[in-house]
């Protein structure tokens, strides 16, 4: 069975992500393995600044997000989407084309070449982010891109991360 | 030199950067709206006490190092970036003759920060502790 922890569709905002963190720590379920609660909220953070810093934003209309955290055996499951200017579409997908073919070793030293090199951009971005989603979950980081007109474009990210210590130690007792 | 007392929020760690007293930590959660704004004053700190450093200051700690507390819940990857150019600027009053030492804290089941801290500094020449709690 599915079980929703998050479900929201609405406006994003600095204040909004710290709702919604809050919101994380209050629903997100008590079996959870204290490392897979950190890497979760890790990815949670990454993502939610990543739709509040790049979100394309429509005439006269507050940046929005959708939102489903879910939970089914042990496997939690992150969904996003925002708007995306078209133009940094291209580069978007080719960035997480190119992670995705990492293993968790290189993910890990592409890294580290990375921060050493990082600069903040106007966003308060480092380009950092969605390398520390993969080196949390450990996964590929799935996407759809659907165009909304000439201007933009919607994009989605799912990205999944097992238990594992969760899964282990359930082995243990059985 | 002035010190620094930054109190935590939600989004931004504590901060105590005290000469005088011979305490420098920063604990607690980091994702600042403003990432720059936040720590442009701590790596400016760092930077004024190297330019500082004179053979009084080094005599001074020669018994008694300063021991750089960095003690992290969480920090998002914009911080990492100044975490580790902080990591850097501490090393360099080390570089400059300055008894200095890093700990670095971590709670025990976050196997993730105990691996951050030592990524961060895997070439840096101070002496480091990584303290489980």
């Amino acid at each position: 069975m599915r079980n929703v922890i998050i479900d929201y569709k609405g406006d994003i905002t600095f204040d909004k992500i710290e709702e919604l963190l809050t919101l994380f720590n209050h629903n997100i379920m008590s079996t959870i393995s204290p490392l897979c609660k950190t890497r979760l909220f890790s990815i949670m953070v990454e993502c939610l600044e990543n739709a509040y810093r790049h979100n394309y934003k429509l005439p006269d209309q507050h940046p929005s997000i959708e939102m489903l955290l879910t939970e089914q055996d042990y496997c939690y499951s992150l969904r996003i989407s925002n708007l995306i200017d078209a133009d940094k579409l291209q580069q978007m997908t080719s960035r997480l084309d190119q992670i995705n073919k990492l293993d968790s070793v290189s993910v890990k030293k592409v890294y580290n070449e990375a921060i050493h090199q990082a600069h903040i951009s106007e966003k308060g971005g480092a380009g950092l982010g969605l390398l520390k989603i993969m080196r949390s979950s450990n996964q590929p980081i799935e996407y759809e891109t659907v165009s909304v007109d000439e201007h933009c474009s919607l994009l989605t990210l799912t990205i999944k991360i097992i238990d594992c210590q969760h899964t282990q130690n359930q082995k243990k007792t059985q | 030199m002035k010190s620094i007392n930054i109190q935590a929020t939600s989004t931004s760690p504590a901060v105590t950067f005290n000469l005088a007293k011979n305490i420098f930590e920063i604990s607690g959660c980091s994702r600042p709206e403003d990432v720059v704004e936040f720590y442009g004053p701590i790596i400016d700190w760092i930077i004024e006490l190297k330019q500082s450093i004179n053979d009084k200051l080094k005599a001074e700690h020669a018994n008694n190092p300063l021991i750089f507390k960095i003690n992290y819940d969480y920090f998002n990857s914009a911080s990492a970036k100044y975490i580790l150019d902080m990591v850097m600027h501490i090393n360099s009053l080390f570089k400059d003759g300055l008894n200095v030492k890093l700990e670095w804290y971590y709670k025990k089941e976050d196997e993730d920060m105990l691996e951050t801290g030592q990524e961060f500094t895997d070439i840096v020449n101070c002496p480091i502790s990584f303290v489980a709690i």
